[in-house]
C-alpha cells in the first residue's frame, strides 16, 4: 500500500489514472529531456505504471505530489530505485507550470524524511543531469552535497548528490540550510 | 471460484491460484525478479527490462484496478507466469494477454487460467466481450485463442509492440456451454 504524506502545501499520494494527462504533458515536453524523455503517451503512461508497481516490488518509490487546496497533481516526488540504479535516491519532476513555488523542495523534504524516520535509512542520494540547473538547486537546497558521478547507460552522466545524514538535520528538516 | 473480493481478486482453478500481483500477499521479486526465479518465455536478456516490465504490469492494477494475474501452481505454490486483462495505453482496448515462464508450458495452465479469467471478465466485471492481440508468428498462442473459441476479426499494429491479428473472445449463452462442456 502507498501511504499519503502530507506537507503544508501538499498531498503526497499514489498515482491514479486521473493523474495521467498532467503527468504526459510533462514527459512530453523538453523539460523531460533530463529524465529519459521526451516520451510519447503510450510510454508515458507505461512510465506512470511503473511508478505505481515500484512501490510494490521495493516497499517505497515516487509520490504524486498534488496542491492539498484542489487535489491537483502538480509534480512526482518519492524515492526511486529501479534495476539499475545504483542506490536509492529522492527524484524530483514538476509538471508543466508548478515550477518555481518551492514545491520540490518541499515534497522532498517529507520523502527524504519518510527514508530516514520510517524506513530509517541514514543515507540517501539524487542523481542530477548535468546541464539541470533548476534541479541542482533543489539539491542544494536540501543541503546534499555532489560527491561522485555515475553514467546509466540510458540516461547518460549524472551527478550523485548525497544528502545530510538524519543525524545532521534540525527537526527532519532543511531549515539548518536556509 | 473467486475467494477474495476487488481490487486484489483471487481466482482458484482445479490446478491453479490467480492473484494479483499487486496485492499485499504477493512477492513478486521472488516470483519473477529474483536470482532463482524462472525467465518468462518471452525474456529479454537484460535483467533491468524485466523488472520495468513487472513494475508496469503490477502498476496496472493501480491505475485500471485490474490487471493480469500471477498464476500460481495450487500444488507446489510456484508462480507459472501473467495470464489476465492488459490495458496499456495506445490499445485499442482491454486484451487478455498471457505470458507463461519457462517450463511451465505444454500443461494447459495457460488455458485453464484464460477460461477461468474469461469467466471473471463476463460474469463478474460484466465485460461483454474481451480480445486478444496475438502475434501472427506465434503458433502456441494461435492454437491457444482458437481452442478458446475467440474469432479473428482484424489487425492491431503498434509502434513499441509490433503487429498482432485481433481475436475476438465474447461470453458464451448457457446453451453454448452446455454445447461445448457436455450436459450434466
Amino acid at each position: 500500500m502507498i501511504p499519503v504524506l502530507t506537507t503544508e502545501r501538499l498531498t503526497l499520494r499514489a498515482p491514479e489514472q486521473r493523474d495521467f494527462d498532467v503527468f504526459a504533458e510533462f514527459y512530453a515536453s523538453d523539460r523531460a529531456k533530463f529524465i529519459g524523455g521526451p516520451l510519447d503517451r503510450d510510454r508515458a503512461w507505461r512510465q506512470l505504471a511503473t511508478e505505481a508497481g515500484h512501490w510494490q516490488l521495493l516497499g517505497y518509490g515516487r509520490w504524486i505530489v498534488a496542491d492539498r487546496a484542489n487535489d491537483q497533481a502538480v509534480g512526482m516526488v518519492g524515492i526511486w530505485n529501479p534495476e539499475g540504479w545504483p542506490e536509492p535516491e529522492i527524484g524530483w519532476d514538476l509538471f508543466t507550470g508548478s515550477e518555481g513555488k518551492g514545491y520540490a523542495t518541499e515534497a522532498a523534504e517529507a520523502a527524504r524524511a519518510y527514508a530516514y524516520d520510517v524506513l530509517g535509512w541514514d543515507t540517501v542520494i539524487s542523481l542530477v543531469a548535468p546541464a539541470n540547473e533548476a534541479s541542482a538547486r533543489v539539491a542544494t537546497r536540501l543541503g546534499a552535497t555532489k560527491e561522485a558521478e555515475f553514467d546509466h547507460p540510458r540516461l547518460g552522466h549524472l551527478h550523485v548528490y548525497r544528502h545530510p545524514a538524519p543525524d545532521a538535520l534540525v527537526n527532519g528538516g532543511a531549515e539548518a540550510y536556509a | 471460484m473467486i475467494v477474495a473480493a476487488p481490487p486484489f481478486p483471487v481466482i482458484e482453478t482445479e490446478r491453479l491460484r490467480l492473484v494479483s500481483p499487486a496485492g499485499p500477499e504477493f512477492d513478486a521479486v521472488s516470483a519473477f525478479l529474483g536470482p532463482e526465479a524462472p525467465h518468462f518465455l518471452d525474456h529479454h536478456p537484460d535483467a533491468e527490462a524485466t523488472w520495468w516490465s513487472v513494475a508496469t504490469i503490477i502498476g496496472h492494477w493501480h491505475l485500471r484496478g485490474y490487471g493480469m494475474f500471477a498464476v500460481i501452481d495450487k500444488a507446489t505454490g510456484d508462480a507459472l507466469g501473467l495470464v489476465g486483462p492488459w490495458f496499456p495505453k495506445g490499445w485499442p482496448e482491454p486484451e487478455l494477454s498471457w505470458n507463461l515462464v519457462e517450463g511451465a508450458t505444454g500443461n494447459g495452465y495457460a488455458e485453464e487460467a484464460a477460461r477461468a479469467i474469461l469467466d471473471w471478465l463476463f460474469t463478474d466485471a460484466k465485460w461483454p466481450s474481451v480480445i486478444s492481440l496475438v502475434d501472427p508468428g506465434n503458433t502456441s498462442s494461435t492454437k491457444l485463442v482458437e481452442k478458446l473459441g475467440a474469432r479473428a476479426e482484424g489487425t492491431f499494429a503498434h509502434e513499441m509492440a509490433g503487429e498482432f491479428r485481433i481475436w475476438r473472445h465474447v461470453p458464451r449463452t448457457a446453451a453454448g456451454k452446455k454445447l461445448l462442456e457436455g450436459w450434466s
